[in-house]
């Protein structure tokens, strides 16, 4: 048993997740193929890779969506199995991820669904839950990161009717209020243009600090241009090919993924 | 101990029960040779009876009643005497009304602000079929000729006042011609012919009437009828004038302390277990040119009722008729609507939302006619099955020859939590006219597996994710045309709470 101080101690001194010979997949098809990834404090983590390699997987599996199974190995959160989480539970000890399609939910209003999901956050963790009027105010200081209009947030239902880049940015600013420990972004450049991508990479900065630790999934390298990974890790075919530091992204965008396909992997 | 206080009940003076056909026979025969009826009374009846006749009682195949459990209704039986109308019999003891008013006090308690907005709340109240003059709130105004009051008062008090609302309506009708037997409710016209009571609301021209008219129709389970009540709901709007009005049937226990005789009228009728009788509403809605007005019904009795609603509307030039059907309990509820959009930019919008449980049951057959151009209706009805419930969405809208300019849209959603809930649905379009806009379509679905899943990652639990859902798939019908008041909020707060107790609680989706 691991109690809140403990976990606090975690936080700071030990990983936020380790993932130890990942298998998973949908449907009885194995996607992922033993992946092993140790995300510290303070670290962001990028997972390149062309279309299929089991990038989406590996975050679905982050947060327990229902579809996908793990099959071997383990994950570890804060010292934690995390499988013998729900996804509900999962969320509330600090687990986020920013969706690659954003769901839309006509009939729930933005605003209150984030106070809603902030509220049950704090309910969690034995605070006060904030009334509609104070949680307004974080709102607007939080909704300023990610330069979010107020009509978005207050008129609007959540992501109903909203463009590709707003509802990214919607995502981020759910981010922001709810201050993950581990937040997974998955694709979050997929169909940004570049003012959008410069707002959501300027958010997601923002929200980076040494308590907290970030796996960023991506096609591309430009996203890394605005959020400077740590680490850098290839994955096809369900495993993890190559791992780098920001640098191994610029050689990715400049030869292309089959230049690691085609030649044999090295030792990890 | 308080019950030993209760008057016992009235016990027909005839011991014999019969069907409804019979006892609808023996009611007319009483009625007809009822020698101190002004002609004007008489007349309106007969006109109705007669019109009756020529139809005859519903039967499955006739369009409007398919799927409706007519069965029941017709093999039902009923003490065979029949009350006279406008008898005031004598109210219950004290106790008894002060459990009612103490039960009613919870019902949409307003806040303080809007109270004092509308310093008189006008509220009519029936029990078990009976108006209630200590639990009520009448009206009727000298000064600019506001009336709002029940038919036996207005009977007593001001008969030409009625008399005349009963003659504008007749004139409204004498504008149709095809008054035959396909446009006939059999159950509005024999409510026509036999009502017993009910309310009369009169606004004048150019009268904006502010207070919520609250009508509220109340069974309590210790008194069920021995037979079926008719009450008849006349609301006239002159010229430019405007109303909102609240009609709601509930189950109230004056015997039990106000927590428990909340919203959730589930267990109220858990002991009744035999199907009470019908109450029969017909609502005869006169809106003069430009008139504005907006009813909510909100039918919420219990498991064990059974109630026939009918609400026919006229539609003046430039007026626009706004009606919200809740359904949250109830065995078998049926709301009809019939309106004639009379004159050119009438608009009609009639929404409607189940909510429903166990084996309740809801049918709403519409039936909405342009007849002249340029005229406007919506219908938007959502339901939310669980358990066994079922509901019902018969909706016709006819465009008459030369309504060009009609815009008419219907649409029916229906959200099916389980299994064994079950949905009919037909919206249909009669369109005899070249150039309109008319758009129908239905779907029905369950809850969205991935707007599910994107609400448990941001750490809304299972319970908390669906009740959220549910809420938001039935918040346009509550939010759209819905005027920014008490009687839209308090129906919000009523819904909200009712998916959250009743319907989530009872079934694991």
């Amino acid at each position: 048993m691991i109690s809140a101080s403990s976990d606090k101690h975690a936080q700071s001194n030990s990983p936020i997740l380790v993932v130890d010979n990942l298998h998973a997949g949908v449907n009885d098809k194995t996607i992922l193929n033993g992946i092993s990834i140790t995300v510290n404090p303070g670290e962001v983590h990028a997972i390149m890779g062309p279309n299929g390699s089991g990038k989406s997987t590996l975050s679905k599996i982050l947060v327990g969506h229902p579809d996908f199974e793990m099959t071997a190995g383990s994950v570890t959160y804060l010292g934690e199995d995390l499988s013998t989480y729900e996804p509900d539970e999962r969320a509330l000890r600090g687990i986020f991820l920013a969706f690659q399609y954003p769901v839309e939910i006509p009939g729930v209003n933005n605003a209150a669904f984030l106070r809603m999901a902030y509220n049950a956050k704090m309910v969690h963790q034995g605070k006060e839950e904030l009334d509609p009027l104070d949680f307004a105010e974080l709102l607007e200081e939080k909704a300023k990161l990610v330069e979010m209009d107020a009509d978005l947030l207050n008129q609007r239902a959540v992501n109903e009717g909203f463009s590709g880049g707003e509802k990214k940015r919607n995502e981020i600013l759910q981010m922001a209020v709810l201050e993950p420990t581990l937040a997974v972004l998955d694709e979050t450049d997929s169909g940004l243009d570049i003012d959008a991508l410069r707002i959501v990479a300027s958010g997601v900065n923002s929200l980076r600090s040494p308590n907290n630790g970030m796996i960023i999934v991506t096609h591309y390298q430009r996203l890394l241009n605005y959020i400077e990974p740590d680490f850098v890790h290839v994955l096809a075919n369900g495993k993890i090919i190559r791992s780098g530091d920001k640098v191994l992204a610029h050689e990715l965008e400049e030869k292309g993924y089959d230049w690691l396909l085609n030649e044999p992997s090295p030792a990890a | 101990m308080v019950h030993s206080e209760l008057p016992t009940m009235e016990k027909p003076s005839v011991e014999t029960t019969v069907t409804l056909k019979d006892y609808i026979h023996t009611a007319w025969q009483m009625l007809a040779n009822d020698a101190t009826m002004p002609d004007w009374l008489k007349s309106y009846r007969q006109r109705a009876f007669d019109r009756y006749s020529a139809c005859g009682l519903p039967t499955p195949r006739h369009e409007a009643w398919k799927n409706y459990p007519l069965q029941g209704l017709m093999n039902q039986t009923i003490a065979s005497d029949f009350t006279p109308p406008f008898t005031v019999k004598a109210e219950r003891d004290s106790a008894f009304i002060a459990g009612l008013s103490k039960a009613l006090e919870g019902i949409n308690a307003s806040d303080k602000q809007a109270e004092k907005r509308a310093a008189f709340k006008p509220r009519l109240v029936f029990v078990n079929g009976q108006y209630s003059s200590a639990l009520s709130a009448s009206m009727q105004l000298e000064k600019n000729g506001v009336v709002v009051q029940s038919c036996s008062a207005l009977y007593q008090s001001d008969p030409a006042c009625f008399e005349s609302v009963l003659s504008s309506w007749r004139a409204q009708e004498e504008k149709l011609t095809e008054l035959d037997s396909d446009l006939s409710d059999a159950f509005a016209l024999l409510t026509s012919a036999f009502f017993q009571d009910g309310v009369v609301i009169f606004i004048p021209d150019e009268t904006d009437f502010l207070p919520v008219i609250e009508i509220l129709l109340v069974t309590t389970p210790q008194h069920q009828a021995e037979q079926p009540a008719f009450l008849q709901q006349f609301i006239h709007l002159g010229k430019r004038a405007s109303a909102s009005i609240s009609v709601q049937s509930l189950c109230l226990d004056p015997f039990q302390p106000v927590e428990s005789a909340s919203e959730d009228n589930t267990s109220n009728l858990e002991s009744a277990e035999k199907a009470s009788m019908p109450v029969l509403v017909n609502r005869q809605i006169c809106l003069q040119d430009e008139a504005n007005l907006t009813l909510n019904l909100l039918l919420n009795d219990g498991l064990s009722t059974r109630q026939l609603h009918h609400t026919q509307s006229f539609v003046g030039q430039s007026a626009s008729l706004n009606l919200l059907t809740a359904t949250l309990s109830g065995k078998t509820n049926r709301h009809a609507i019939q309106t004639f959009l009379m004159d050119t930019d009438a608009s009609a919008t009639l929404n409607g939302l189940d909510v429903l449980h166990e084996s309740n049951k809801a049918f709403h057959p519409t039936q909405t006619h342009h007849r002249v151009a340029n005229t406007t209706s919506s219908q938007l009805y959502k339901s939310i099955l669980s358990q066994q419930s079922t509901s019902s969405f018969n909706g016709t809208v006819l465009v008459a020859k030369h309504a060009n300019g009609t815009a008419a849209e219907q649409m029916n959603n229906s959200l099916l939590l389980s299994e064994q809930a079950k949905v009919w649905t037909r919206p249909q379009l009669q369109i005899l006219a070249d150039d309109v806009k008319c758009s129908h379509g239905a779907t029905v679905g369950q809850i969205n597996a991935d707007q599910l899943f994107y609400l448990y990652s941001r750490g809304f639990s299972k319970s908390a994710a669906k009740n959220l859902l549910i809420l938001a798939f039935a918040a346009d019908v509550l939010t759209q045309n819905q005027p920014d008041n008490q009687d839209t909020a308090s129906l919000k707060a009523l819904v909200s709470k009712h998916i959250q107790t009743t319907i989530h609680a009872d079934h694991a989706v």
